[in-house]
C-alpha cells in the first residue's frame, strides 16, 4: 500500500512526536529564560549528559537484541563504591582502607571495568546459556550487586577522592571537560563496533530473527555473552565518571538510571521490540531527555511534578514505539 | 522496627517481589509465551502452556526468594547475600531443566 503525503506527515509526526514535542519546549524555556540557552548551562547539560550517554550506549546493545538490563543502575553505584575505596587521600580521615596508598586511576578504571564486566558475563552466561529472560536474570543480578555493594561498603557514603581522580570532571582537554571526551570517545568506539565489526552485525541479526540468526550460523550465546559483559563494563565507566563528578558515592548513586537510559534509547529510536537501533538514537535520546530535565527545572516546575512528567515521556514515547512495531507486523 | 525501617531497608526486595509475583502470576493464568518472549512463536514450542505454568512458577519462587533475603538482611547481610546467590543459580539452573524440557525439540 502507497501511502500519500499527508499520511507521510502524519506519520512522521507521531512517530517523532516526544522529539518534536520536547523541541518546542527547550525554545519555549529558551525565549522565557534568559539563562537557559547560555554557553555555561549548555556545558552544564553536555557534562550530565556525558555519563548518561555511556549507560544509554551500554543499554542500547542490549535493547537491539531485544533485551534490557535492569541492573545498570546498581551497578553503576556498585562501580562508582569500588572506584571511590581505592582512591581515596591517604590522609582522609574516613578512609575505607586505611593503609592503602591510592591507586593509579588508570589501575582502578580497569579494576571497576573488570569486576562489573564479570558481573555482566555471568547475567549474559543466565541469558544465552540457561535461557533465562532478560528482564527475570538483570532483576536477578541487580539484587545481588546491590547486596554486594552494601556488604563491601557496610552502606558508609564514600569521599575524600584524590585530586587525580576528581580532575576528570573538573579538569579540561581543548576547553571541553574530560567527561565529554570520554563519552566522545566511548560513542565513536561503539559507532566502531555497531557498523563495522562483525560482533555489531551478529548483534542486529539476533535482534531481528535470534532463530534465522542461529540458522545462519550467528554464535548467538557468545554474542549475547558479550554484549551484556560490554554493557556491563560501560556501567563500570559511567559509575567512575559519576563518582569522580560528585566527589563521593554511595550504593544508592544511579539509582534508576536504567529507566532513564531506556527511555532515552527509546525516544532517540532504539526499537523495544529488537533488531533496529544507531549510536546516533542514543545520542537523541539522551540530549533530549538531558534538555527535557534542565528546560523543566529553568521553568520552576516543582521536583516532585518533574518525575511525573518524566514518567509521562517514558510511557509516550514506549508506547508509540510499540505502535510502530504494531503497524510494520 | 517501623514501616519506614523495613520499607528504607526493603525496599528493593518488595519491588523484586512485586515484579516477580506480577509476572508470574500473569504468566501462570494467561499462559502466554509472549510475556516472556515477545518474538517467541508459540508454535516453535514444543508444551508452551507446560513451559509458562512452570516459568510462572521460577519467577515467583524468585520474588519469594528476594523477600526472604529483605528478612534476613536484618539479621545478617552475608547470609542474605549468599542465600540470594544461591536462589538465582537455582533459579537459572531450573529455567534450563524447564526450557529443555518444554521448549526444545519441536
Amino acid at each position: 500500500m502507497v501511502k500519500t503525503k499527508q499520511q507521510k506527515a502524519i506519520d512522521f509526526l507521531i512517530n517523532n512526536g516526544v522529539i518534536i514535542v520536547m523541541f518546542i519546549l527547550v525554545i519555549y524555556t529558551g525565549i522565557t529564560n534568559d539563562r537557559f540557552l547560555t554557553s555555561n548551562n549548555l556545558f552544564n547539560i553536555l557534562m550530565n549528559m556525558s555519563s548518561r550517554l555511556v549507560i544509554a550506549l551500554g543499554i542500547a546493545g542490549c535493547v537491539i537484541t531485544a533485551g534490557c538490563d535492569l541492573s545498570a543502575g546498581r551497578m553503576i553505584g556498585f562501580a562508582a563504591c569500588i572506584a571511590g575505596t581505592l582512591l581515596q587521600k591517604i590522609d582522609y580521615s574516613g578512609k575505607f582502607f586505611p593503609d592503602m596508598q591510592p591507586l593509579n586511576i588508570f589501575v582502578a578504571l580497569l579494576i571497576v571495568l573488570a569486576i562489573t564486566g564479570a558481573f555482566g558475563s555471568i547475567t549474559g552466561f543466565f541469558i544465552a546459556f540457561l535461557h533465562v529472560p532478560p528482564f527475570i536474570a538483570t532483576l536477578a543480578m541487580m539484587e545481588i550487586v546491590y547486596g554486594l555493594a552494601l556488604i563491601y561498603t557496610g552502606a558508609t557514603p564514600l569521599g575524600g577522592y584524590t585530586t587525580e581522580y576528581t580532575n576528570i570532571a573538573t579538569g579540561r582537554f581543548l576547553g571541553i571537560s574530560y567527561l565529554i571526551w570520554i563519552a566522545i570517545i566511548v560513542a565513536a568506539i561503539t559507532w566502531f563496533i555497531f557498523n563495522m565489526t562483525r560482533h555489531g552485525k551478529y548483534m542486529y541479526a539476533i535482534g531481528g530473527n535470534p532463530q534465522a540468526a542461529e540458522v545462519a550460523g550467528v554464535p548467538v550465546r557468545l554474542t549475547m555473552v558479550l554484549i551484556y559483559m560490554k554493557a556491563a563494563m560501560m556501567y563500570g565507566l559511567a559509575g567512575f565518571m559519576l563518582g569522580a563528578k560528585a566527589g563521593g558515592a554511595s550504593v544508592n548513586l544511579g539509582l534508576g538510571y536504567e529507566m532513564e537510559a531506556i527511555a532515552a534509547c527509546t525516544i532517540g529510536g532504539v526499537s523495544v521490540t529488537g533488531g533496529r537501533g544507531k549510536v546516533s538514537s542514543a545520542i537523541i535520546g539522551v540530549a533530549v531527555f538531558e534538555l527535557l530535565k534542565a528546560a523543566l527545572q529553568y521553568l520552576g516546575v516543582d521536583a516532585n511534578a518533574q518525575y511525573i512528567a518524566i514518567g509521562v515521556v517514558i510511557f509516550i514515547a514506549i508506547s508509540l514505539d510499540i505502535r510502530k512495531y504494531v503497524a510494520k507486523k | 522496627m517501623t514501616f519506614e525501617t523495613i520499607i528504607n531497608q526493603m525496599g528493593i526486595e518488595l519491588l523484586l517481589f512485586a515484579a516477580c509475583m506480577f509476572f508470574g502470576i500473569r504468566l501462570i493464568i494467561t499462559r502466554d509465551v509472549h510475556i516472556l518472549n515477545k518474538k517467541e512463536d508459540p508454535a516453535n514450542i514444543k508444551h508452551p502452556r507446560e513451559y509458562t505454568l512452570y516459568a510462572g512458577l521460577v519467577i515467583i519462587f524468585l520474588g519469594v526468594a528476594a523477600i526472604i533475603m529483605g528478612i534476613l538482611s536484618f539479621f545478617n547481610p552475608k547470609i542474605a547475600l549468599a542465600f540470594i546467590i544461591i536462589a538465582v543459580v537455582a533459579m537459572g539452573i531450573a529455567w534450563k531443566f524447564i526450557y529443555e524440557k518444554f521448549v526444545m525439540g519441536k
